[in-house]
């Protein structure tokens, strides 16, 4: 891993910090590909507990990236979370950092 | 990393078939155009002819698409959560596949009438290739292989029932019947195993 930031130390330090973390970086890539997903889906794809998921999704949305919904389904309460617009740039900027990241250390 | 989050949005992209509630859902479309095929064979002259047909598909359509819809509420949300897909713009790559195969279509049942190159019935056949292509398209589309099985089924079926000799409605009416019975016995399965490692999950669904 130092090898390869040595290849190209300026690419990953400009990531958004916010979004370089696995269990945000998941939840953003599930929720740029769909409409919305509920809290339980996303639970089962980070694999994280209600409480720490529940941390991650309030820094997303503090930082504009999400929304979240609460809301009901019959009596079942249902958290919803959508991307917003700056969530998906955000996002896309990253996954493109990320590339460029990984072409440049492969190629020298 | 960009691979692992990429599998993340493809996983969520097909959540809708990962129940195999939409097979099920689409086997038992199947069997009401079976029906109706079957009636328009033995009255020729029947109601559900020309514009009205697609209209009762299409109904029919929507009518297993809220079925699937409740069912998943029961019994799909409650273990693995719920998801909203996104309404894509049309893709182009797909409407240019959609017209090069309508074409193709319309050519071979042109070429078939003037020269009829093998006297066999050539109308399970095309039913055959439609489903294939349908079932081609969801398998490009959705990156699910088990579709591509249900198309190569279709093109097999569709072929021996033109090679046995049946008519255009029979055909199709036995078509529908055969791949309805392949999607819901293959539903079944695939719902009977998700069902298996995903147990309902206990409390509320939300933070």
């Amino acid at each position: 891993m130092r090898e390869i930031m040595g290849a190209n130390p300026h690419s990953l330090a400009e990531v958004d910090r916010l979004i370089h973390e696995p269990s945000r970086s998941i939840i953003l890539a599930v929720l740029s590909a769909v409409e919305s997903a509920d809290f339980l889906y996303l639970q089962r794809e980070t694999k994280l507990t209600k409480g720490n998921l529940s941390v991650h999704l309030s820094k997303l949305d503090e930082a504009g990236f999400i929304q979240i919904e609460k809301t009901y389904r019959g009596k079942v309460p249902l958290t919803l979370c959508r991307i917003t617009e700056k969530g998906q740039e955000a996002f896309e900027i990253y996954l493109k950092q990320l590339r460029d990241f990984v072409n440049g250390s492969s190629g020298e | 990393m960009n691979t692992d989050l990429e599998q993340y949005r493809e996983r969520a992209k097909k959540y809708w078939f990962m129940d195999g509630l939409v097979e099920i859902g689409t086997g038992l479309l199947c069997f009401l155009l079976a029906i109706v095929f079957e009636i328009e064979n033995l009255f020729n002259q029947s109601p559900f002819r020309d514009v009205s047909f697609f209209i009762l598909a299409l109904l029919g359509a929507l009518a297993v698409r809220r079925l699937i819809q409740r069912v998943k509420e029961h019994s799909t949300y409650p273990r693995t959560g719920y998801v909203s897909n996104k309404k894509d713009p049309v893709n182009k790559k797909v409407v240019l596949f959609a017209i090069a195969f309508t074409a193709v279509l319309l050519l071979l049942q042109i070429y078939w009438l003037v020269f009829h190159p093998i006297p066999i019935e050539e109308g399970p056949l095309i039913g055959g290739l439609i489903f294939a292509f349908i079932f081609t398209l969801i398998a490009y589309q959705m990156s699910l292989p088990r579709f591509n099985l249900y198309a190569i089924l279709s093109l097999v079926i569709g072929s021996m029932l033109s090679l046995v000799g049946f008519t255009d409605l029979a055909g199709a009416a036995i078509l529908s019947a055969l791949i309805g019975i392949i999607l819901v016995i293959s539903g079944g399965i695939t719902h009977r195993s998700y069902l298996q490692y995903n147990s309902p999950y206990e409390g509320n669904n939300g933070s």
